[in-house]
């Protein structure tokens, strides 16, 4: 842990109810970067990547700045590694930033002391993507929903049982519930009761990582749907990682897609899906769940092509120079090494950080 | 049939757990016509996976097969001694399963692998089989082989690993091929490589496969025919047109359902859900096994057992209601 910034940082507490139309949250350039290795392990890979500029570090978020206004769905996509769930974790302060700033309900959050990030945490929850390790194994269902309940130190012992009560309702569940074990559930309710917990202290923030991945077909349209009702009924502003887009248009209002540590297109859910995007994003989307559409009319109906990327992800360790995407981009140009495209805007609340999009 | 290549009648595979049987492939007969991709979807735990692996012969424990009938190129693969079965195995029918990083030897090189199976299945000697590997690193798309057939597993990426067991099932130019979800384990936009790589060399070297996916996308895109199992059953067959755009069985009709729709696109919309949970198989309901899932059960569903009946031409469902649907329009 680092030194807690002093208080007076923080804003008053008078201050800190935010207008309508400000954001819920505001994060603004995001940077967090891992240490590689340096044991005798990860010696190898190092000290191949070490430059002269200093030890390697994994560029895992970097530059990130985005806002979620109240009761906003913001989707978050993009391959395993780009750093979704660091940025969901650096927003919780789960994981201590290199640097940047995160403003949340007018505080900073950076700046807050363990006792004033005691009292936001109560109104940012996360539900995590697998429900079988994120449930401690040895506790009933109803110490599960209890436990956020008292460690803010929440209501008398009625309060609080009436309250997990509650809880399993709003999730659909009963009462029979309490007194069971996490192992005694499938795959869908367990992820139920990590839904509960997460309303237990009534955020007004949630973080969905990848919530319904690791769940059966039949059983995704189920979570999907409960926390859409729960979204609404709550006014919750929700941050929805993912990598099934045609989940994340189904629930977001905007999404934001991430490609090796940088936000890369940011846009409202229509003009993302349906205009005609950079090529990195028209890549991603272009890849293949066509679920909906029946073989013999894929070729047809869709507003964009199908567009092959070629090879893997860069390291992001040794980022390339210029656009971060280039080795893999069908459309690059020479003009593309020269720079690496900042995040602009390109259309009335759509950016952009491609030099072929302006 | 003389024409079929792999044919499935009647498979049973059960577990013997401490509680009680557990029907894991429950009578389920397919065929596989040479040069088609059959594709097989559900659940987890509906007996893709198992059936892939008692055509192989390779059930795990508990796990035993323990009726039907499975012919292959008009073999009794049942009836066969394990030594010959050691020889259709990887070289007559080859398997790539879903977790490149634990299906390959970790102590070998990727190069090596492929060349094991060449000099094992093939008798090729030692000079023969490296050029022959690196030949097939190449056609799976593998940049620089020559380099590549060093390479120990752990070195690639998930593609290439991927790419990797791919040359290894196309290697012995086998007849039929299982593909168990090749592609569940990899990133989107690696999927979509890997799932054209799979089509290119299906359509170029005319290979026979099974592909196993619980995705629906994969399956439209890639397979002929479909097969929809559920709870150790097969529920409804035929070919992948008329299964998406004619679903016979409620359960199908529910899996297409409960995906996002796509355009115009509507937030408030709900997704139509599938009620419940998919059923423990050493406890399944009676009758038919989706009925207290069902939106459209009758009495007779948790009563009666339905069969798989062929309710239009080359379509076939397991499902009262679908039937008596179709008995009346016919």
């Amino acid at each position: 842990m680092q030194p807690a910034p002093t208080p007076s940082s923080m804003t008053h507490p008078g201050q800190a109810g935010h207008p309508d139309g400000q954001p819920l949250l505001a994060v603004k350039a995001l940077i967090k970067y891992f240490p590689v290795d340096q044991s005798w392990l990860g010696r190898s890979a190092s000290s191949h990547n070490r430059s002269a500029h200093g030890p390697a570090v994994v560029h895992a978020v970097d530059d990130v700045s985005f806002t979620i206004r109240s009761g906003e769905v913001l989707g978050l996509v993009g391959e395993s590694g780009c750093g979704k769930s660091t940025v969901a974790r650096l927003i919780l302060r789960l994981l201590e930033p290199t640097s940047g700033e995160i403003w949340f309900e007018g505080n900073n959050l950076l700046a807050a002391g363990r006792r004033e990030l005691f009292a936001v945490r109560r109104r940012m929850q996360i539900i995590f993507q697998d429900p079988y390790s994120s449930l401690n194994p040895r506790l009933r269902i109803g110490d599960v929903l209890e436990e956020p309940l008292l460690i803010h130190r929440v209501g008398s012992p009625e309060e609080r049982h009436r309250r997990v009560i509650e809880l399993l309702a709003q999730v659909g569940m009963d009462e029979s519930a309490l007194t069971k074990y996490p192992h005694e559930f499938s795959g869908g309710q367990r992820q139920r009761i990590g839904i509960a917990r997460a309303l237990a202290l009534r955020p007004a923030f949630i973080v969905a990582d990848e919530p319904v991945s690791s769940l059966d077909v039949s059983i995704q349209a189920q979570i999907i749907n409960l926390l859409e009702e729960l979204q609404a009924a709550y006014h919750l502003s929700l941050l929805f990682i993912a990598h099934d887009l045609h989940m994340v248009r189904h629930v977001s209002d905007r999404v934001a897609v991430m490609y090796l540590g940088r936000i890369v297109e940011l846009a409202g859910t229509e003009s993302l899906f349906y205009q005609t995007p950079p090529p990195k994003t028209q890549a991603f989307l272009a890849t293949p769940p066509v679920t909906q559409t029946p073989p013999a009319s894929s070729t047809g109906g869709s507003a964009r092509p199908r567009l092959l990327l070629e090879g893997d992800l860069p390291s992001p360790i040794d980022l390339p120079a210029g656009c971060r995407f280039y080795s893999r981009c069908p459309k690059r140009i020479d003009d593309c090494l020269r720079q690496d495209p900042p995040l602009i805007q390109i259309a009335p609340g759509h950016q952009a950080a491609c030099i072929l999009a302006r | 049939m003389p024409d079929q290549l792999l044919s499935i009648d009647h498979l049973a595979t059960h577990l013997e757990t401490t509680d009680g049987i557990v029907k894991a492939v429950n009578d389920v007969s397919l065929t596989v016509t040479p040069g088609r991709v059959l594709g097989l979807v559900g659940e987890s735990g509906c007996g893709k996976t198992m059936t892939a692996l008692s055509v192989m012969r390779i059930v795990p424990p508990p796990g035993r097969i323990v009726g039907g009938a499975i012919r292959f190129q008009g073999v009794d693969l049942l009836a066969l001694p394990e030594r010959e079965m050691q020889r259709v195995r990887g070289r007559r029918i080859a398997m790539i399963f879903q977790e490149p990083m634990t299906a390959l030897n970790p102590v070998l090189t990727v190069g090596e692998q492929i060349a094991e199976m060449l000099r094992y299945h093939l008798g090729m000697r030692r000079g023969d089989a490296r050029s022959r590997a690196i030949e097939l690193l190449r056609q799976v798309g593998v940049p620089s082989p020559d380099e590549r057939y060093r390479a120990y597993p752990h070195q690639l990426s998930g593609g290439l690993r991927q790419r990797v067991m791919i040359a290894m099932a196309i290697s012995c130019e086998p007849a039929l091929i299982f593909a168990d979800e090749p592609t569940t384990a990899l990133d989107v936009t690696i999927q979509a490589q890997i799932l054209d790589l799979l089509r290119r060399l299906q359509r170029e070297l005319r290979l026979s496969v099974v592909l196993i996916s619980h995705d629906l996308g994969v399956i439209a895109q890639m397979a002929d025919e479909v097969a929809v199992m559920y709870a150790g059953r097969i529920v409804e067959q035929s070919s992948t047109a008329t299964l998406f755009n004619e679903p016979l069985h409620p359960y199908t009709q529910g899996l297409m359902k409960s995906l996002p729709r796509r355009a115009p696109r509507d937030r408030r919309q709900r997704l139509t859900a599938i009620p419940g949970s998919v059923p423990q198989l050493q406890h399944l309901p009676s009758g038919c096994a989706f009925h207290p899932r069902c939106p459209v059960a009758i009495a007779r569903c948790a009563a009666d057992e339905p069969a798989l009946k062929s309710l239009a031409p080359g379509h076939d469902a397991r499902c009262w209601v679908a039937e008596a649907k179709y008995a009346q329009a016919v």
